[in-house]
């Protein structure tokens, strides 16, 4: 197609849309009034086909190809079908095909069985589909055989292999329902002898098995966690009210997560720039998208993570090998104390290793701003009326608000207000 | 990234605009209107999502108002409306709009709710208490859903608008303005009398007399205010003529117009 011409015909506009290296062929397969489907064989690279390896190695891409008079488009879809570039594979689906041409025509005996072709050497088809292969013991979704190969957890337990979370999650119940927040929001599975999580789904107690873990959530009211992992970097004259304080099978009493209700968590998330991680010396301060292990979970050989030790592999620590150890514990039993958030920004500024706040300008939060509009001049734009802001107004004017994924925003009140 | 169907948004128009009926306003209308159609065979699982995701949606405005962590008024539920709709579909635009309003309790419902309550309060001689605002905000929620805050939020958001203490409070700070009045003895301030059983005189907090009350005898807390032209009222007559007035996290207590107090808005 030269760029100056106004019409183009379906083949240019089909050769254009695939930019393919060669078509072998194109049938039509329907027509929907003034839509016509059709499915073209081309030969092109696995790169260049949506869904496959970004490789560049030669395939056979069999594809649907929409072509809609009425609003003279041609698309290119996504159901289609990429194979090697290779003579016996397209010999092989042209039997298949040709079988299928056979079975809908009425031409073959409906207790036929399928036609079976191998266009790779030394691979038998017939004997491929009749190997025994082991199916893995899955519960809920997780692999029991997986976890009684690796050990550490004892199946004698109650809640052994998923039967039901351990006994202390009543405790922690109890301490979320006396801090106003609801259990079952905050509640998530975690794989078996593991802290991963299974799906980071809130959950009734009774739908949770094995580990468990207490989410934290992005919102400004509820949990936050210092995760202290360096208890010697704390700042010894900061002073933090008695709360529920969880710690970990590895280390001392004194590495551990003190988890504190504040009813502000945005004005953090305004400090440290997202409902992330913010980390100093002596380890992690966690305001939103993250969980604590509850109380009374258990690692075993194959889920601990300490020293040098990865997750999955055999040969824990001792304490995560122990079938009696590796256990989260309470280490202070308190009702969970409400901070408010300068009580938090105030932490962290005394903290060695804060240097956000100096990082900020040079660093701004791309994922939380890249979606918005900054329009014209860079202002502050509503993504609806197109009103600008300064960047003083915005926060007061503005309202901002994830559609789909991305970040938009409007006039605070509407745009007529 | 491969491109999804959201990306194509021809097709996404088209597909919508002749398979998905105008009153499907929901993610699942959309979804089973598109796999009953005859797109819905020609395509898989992951596009009929795709289209059902991208396109204009009540799911689609209620997720953005939850985001936004505050209960939308009118304008905002048009302006959220307008602005998650990707492919430019005014039908749409407008059915999920008015699906979304009649559904999503908005700052104005609970507005003229509370309105409503502060009218029967003033028209019953009293301050309006948080639970007049627990029940404007209960009767809103009873025809439409809260999103993006909590009723328990928005009733404290509207009591601290209104300056709305809760009952207790408000009695608990009337107990305390009576019991803390200055005890004044009738035989200091009145020439005919030897009584010394005080009268409780209350005060503002510029320090001068608002009433007086407490008094044993009727007739001498009569004279007792009269000396500080004032009018003598029992006990029940003072609380019954407290009132509040500002708004906030803490608010004036007032006796004929005069600040006496504070109490708290929780």
């Amino acid at each position: 197609m030269t760029p100056d011409a106004d019409t183009a015909t379906v083949r240019e506009r089909i050769e254009e849309a695939l930019g393919q290296d060669r078509i072998h062929g194109l049938t039509v397969t329907r027509r929907d009034d003034e839509t016509v489907y059709c499915v073209v064989v081309q030969s092109t690279t696995a790169d260049r086909v949506d869904g496959a390896p970004d490789y560049e190695f030669p395939v056979l891409d069999a594809r649907t190809v929409v072509v809609d008079f009425s609003d003279d488009t041609v698309t290119v879809g996504d159901n289609g079908l990429w194979v090697p570039q290779d003579q016996d594979v397209a010999e092989s689906l042209t039997q298949m095909f040709g079988r299928a041409t056979s079975d809908l025509g009425g031409g073959t005996d409906p207790d036929a069985g399928p036609a079976l072709k191998s266009a790779v050497e030394g691979v038998d088809v017939g004997l491929l589909l009749e190997r025994e292969t082991e199916l893995p013991t899955t519960q809920d979704g997780q692999h029991v055989d997986r976890m009684e190969s690796h050990g550490g957890i004892d199946p004698s337990r109650p809640w052994g292999y998923g039967a039901g979370p351990p006994p202390e999650v009543d405790d922690v119940v109890a301490r979320l329902e006396e801090a106003d927040l609801s259990a079952e929001e905050h509640l998530t599975r975690l794989v078996w002898g593991k802290k991963e999580p299974m799906d980071r789904v809130p959950r009734p107690v009774d739908e949770l098995a094995g580990n468990y873990g207490i989410e934290l959530l992005p919102r400004d009211y509820g949990l936050v966690a210092l995760d202290v992992d360096y208890p010697g970097e704390f700042p010894e004259e900061f002073d933090l009210p008695e709360t529920l304080e969880v710690s970990s099978p590895h280390g001392d009493d004194s590495r551990r997560h003190i988890i504190l209700k504040c009813s502000q968590k945005g004005k953090i998330k305004e400090e440290i720039g997202a409902w992330a991680v913010q980390s100093v010396e002596w380890g992690d301060l966690w305001i939103g998208d993250r969980y604590v292990v509850g109380p009374g979970s258990q690692l075993s050989e194959f889920g601990c993570d300490d020293g040098d030790h990865t997750r999955g592999d055999r040969g824990g620590c001792d304490a995560c090998t122990d079938e009696e150890g590796g256990f989260y514990r309470v280490v202070n039993d308190a009702p969970i104390a409400t901070v408010d958030a300068e009580t938090i920004v105030e932490l962290l500024e005394v903290s060695d290793g804060y240097t956000l706040r100096e990082r900020a300008p040079e660093a701004p939060d791309v994922d939380d701003e890249a979606d918005v509009d900054e329009g014209d001049g860079g202002l502050p734009t509503c993504d609806n009326c197109g009103a600008s802001y300064t960047e003083e107004e915005a926060p007061e004017l503005l309202k901002e608000l994830s559609v789909g994924g991305s970040t938009r925003r409007i006039c605070r009140g509407g745009c007529d207000a | 990234m491969p491109k999804t169907i959201a990306d194509y948004e021809d097709a996404v128009r088209r597909i919508a605009a002749k398979h998905v009926p105008a009153d499907a306003t929901t993610e699942d209308e959309v979804r089973r209107a598109l796999s009953g159609s005859e797109v819905g065979p020609q395509v898989t699982r992951d596009v009929l999502d795709g289209i059902a995701e991208n396109l204009l949606t009540e799911d689609r405005v209620l997720e953005a108002i939850e985001d936004s962590g505050e209960l939308p008024s009118e304008g905002e539920i048009d302006a959220i409306v307008s602005v998650a709709d990707d492919y430019d579909m005014d039908d749409r635009v407008e059915t999920v709009e008015d699906a979304v309003r009649s559904s999503v309790a908005t700052v104005e419902d609970v507005q003229g709710a509370v309105r409503d309550r502060q009218d029967q309060a003033a028209a019953s001689g009293r301050p309006t208490f948080r639970e007049d605002v627990e029940g404007a905000v209960d009767e809103v929620a009873e025809t439409k859903q809260f999103v993006g805050e909590s009723p328990d939020e928005v009733t404290a958001e509207q009591a601290r608008e209104i300056g709305a203490p809760s009952e207790t409070a408000f009695r608990g700070a009337a107990a305390r303005t009576i019991a803390n009045g200055d005890q004044v003895n009738p035989s200091e301030v009145l020439e005919d009398t030897r009584s010394e059983t005080p009268v409780s005189v209350i005060r503002d907090t510029d320090g001068g007399v608002v009433a007086a009350t407490g008094a044993q005898r009727e007739e001498l807390g009569e004279q007792v205010a009269e000396q500080y032209g004032v009018e003598y009222m029992s006990a029940q007559e003072v609380e019954d003529s407290l009132g509040t007035r500002g708004t906030g996290d803490r608010v004036s207590l007032t006796l004929g117009g005069r600040k006496v107090g504070e109490v708290d808005v929780e």
